[in-house]
């Protein structure tokens, strides 16, 4: 069935049409959360929540783009979960065994051949990927994940922030710049990563 | 790089997104063309944003599909439903508008009632009972009143048994007997409600007792609390539901519990369904 026609059918109460959209978008949408959150089960509960509230709400839903609008439903369930971050400061942001060491093992979405040496860089660059996204403020942080990394457009993006596109330009410069700051420190540590960069810009 | 001022990088970051317009793109480009900082400038936002295009996927950790239990689904509701529930609301309402047009209708009649009471001694102290006796009786030249207490009844059978013996078994019953059975005798009786008022009562037939076709009054002083008792009957008359108001309320009950039985129902097909998902 196309999307539209599952809109309108979940739009009717069809909570079956519904569950099919949402694992459709739930790879985006968790993708978001962690990013912003940089929290494996933090991101879950606001995916679980935006999902709980895109479908109590989903007769606002007046056309555009549903990933913009699904988006909009994850983000704002991540500022809730900063904002109570900023109230209770001393949570820490990622679980610690008794050794502190993180309790996370991240399980890949690349395909499972990938060389040991290949997943140790993929771990690697994901790790300097959050360090520098953790040090943006969130309004910058949020723009550079949802175009850079979910690969939305401007329009998109001004959809789920619901900010004028000129605002989206700025914000999302202004992140890359200091992105780019923030990633050469990181230049000798991912070598191959860096020159695929340049390979494939120029 | 860091020469470039940020509304050139801004252009930059915006050019690579393809989001500059024609002419924007024409005269950023021919700068480019001229300017090699501007260009480098370009190529490191170039390289950096396809490093975050590179950021490794997370799978996700379960599915966040969602359950009927965690939307706070309602089961469907019968469509008879709203229908019942409109009709025991009508029926609610109809029942009650009957009834305060029945208040505002006894209320107009309290205030014209006391109209035929202060007609009553005329026919010779016809204070209470129906009205409807008691001008049938006056045209028979009678006037009867029957206390509704039996014991002043009690009280007062004596006083014409010893008349009229014939006379005495017919004064406990009801009005119509004792209507018939006084024509007669033609006799006129006022059996007070009060035993005082019995006392004073009791010589007077016996002593004007004449069988005369004419209307007999009896101007009897009539105690003051003797009319009191039948007037209050008259201003109050007693609670009692109309068939037309009994039906209503019937009605009202049967399509309300009937609603309730079906949504129970819905409610426990509906709680079934859903554990069987799970």
């Amino acid at each position: 069935m196309d999307e539209p026609a599952l809109i309108r059918s979940a739009q009717h109460g069809d909570l079956e049409a519904f569950n099919r959209l949402v694992l459709a978008y739930q790879e985006a949408l968790f993708g978001t959360a962690l990013r912003i959150l940089n929290d494996a089960d933090l991101a879950s509960d606001a995916t679980q929540e935006a999902f709980l509230s895109a479908f109590r709400g989903l007769n606002g839903y007046r056309g555009g783009s549903f990933r913009a609008w699904l988006l909009r439903t994850v983000t704002n369930a991540c500022y809730d979960e900063l904002r109570r971050r900023r109230r209770r400061p001393t949570s820490p942001l990622v679980p610690l065994d008794g050794d502190d060491e993180e309790v996370e093992t991240p399980r890949w979405l690349a395909d499972p051949h990938l060389s040991p040496e290949d997943q140790l860089e993929q771990a690697e660059l994901e790790h300097a990927i959050q360090h520098c996204l953790d040090g943006l403020p969130a309004d910058f942080r949020t723009v550079v994940v949802l175009a850079d990394i979910q690969g939305l457009d401007y329009a998109e993006v001004a959809a789920v922030l619901r900010k004028p596109i000129g605002t989206i330009k700025s914000r999302l410069a202004r992140a890359r710049l200091r992105l780019r700051e923030c990633l050469q420190a990181f230049r000798e540590l991912l070598p191959s990563a860096f020159r695929l960069g340049e390979e494939r810009g120029l | 790089m860091t020469a470039h001022s940020f509304r050139d990088i801004e252009r930059l970051s915006a050019y690579l997104d393809g989001e500059l317009s024609r002419a924007e793109r024409a005269r950023l480009e021919s700068r480019l063309a001229r300017d090699a900082g501007l260009s480098a400038a370009l190529d490191e936002l170039r390289a950096t944003r396809a490093l975050l295009r590179r950021t490794p996927r997370r799978r996700v950790p379960r599915n966040f599909t969602l359950t009927p239990k965690m939307v706070g689904l309602r089961p469907p509701l019968p469509r008879a439903i709203p229908v019942l529930r409109w009709a025991t609301v009508v029926t609610t309402l109809l029942f009650f508008l009957t009834f305060a047009s029945n208040l505002i209708g006894s209320l107009t009649f309290g205030a014209s009632a006391p109209a035929p009471m202060e007609l009553a001694p005329a026919y010779g102290g016809v204070g209470g009972g129906p009205a409807e006796n008691a001008t049938e009786a006056a045209s028979k030249g009678l006037a009867i009143e029957v206390t509704p207490t039996g014991e002043a009844n009690a009280l007062l059978a004596p006083a014409p048994q010893e008349t009229t013996p014939a006379y005495g078994g017919g004064v406990g019953g009801g009005p119509a007997e004792n209507a018939t059975v006084a024509t007669k005798k033609s006799l006129v009786i006022e059996a007070t409600p009060t035993p005082e008022a019995n006392a004073l009562l009791a010589p007077a037939p016996m002593l004007e007792a004449t069988p005369t076709p004419e209307v007999l009054t009896m101007k009897q002083p009539i105690p003051p609390s003797a009319p009191s008792a039948p007037e209050e009957r008259a201003a109050k008359p007693p609670f009692r539901l109309s068939p037309l108001q009994i039906a209503l309320l019937a009605l009202a009950v049967v399509l309300g519990g009937t609603a309730i039985i079906l949504r129970w129902r819905a409610n426990r097909a509906f709680a079934k369904s859903v554990k069987r998902d799970e």
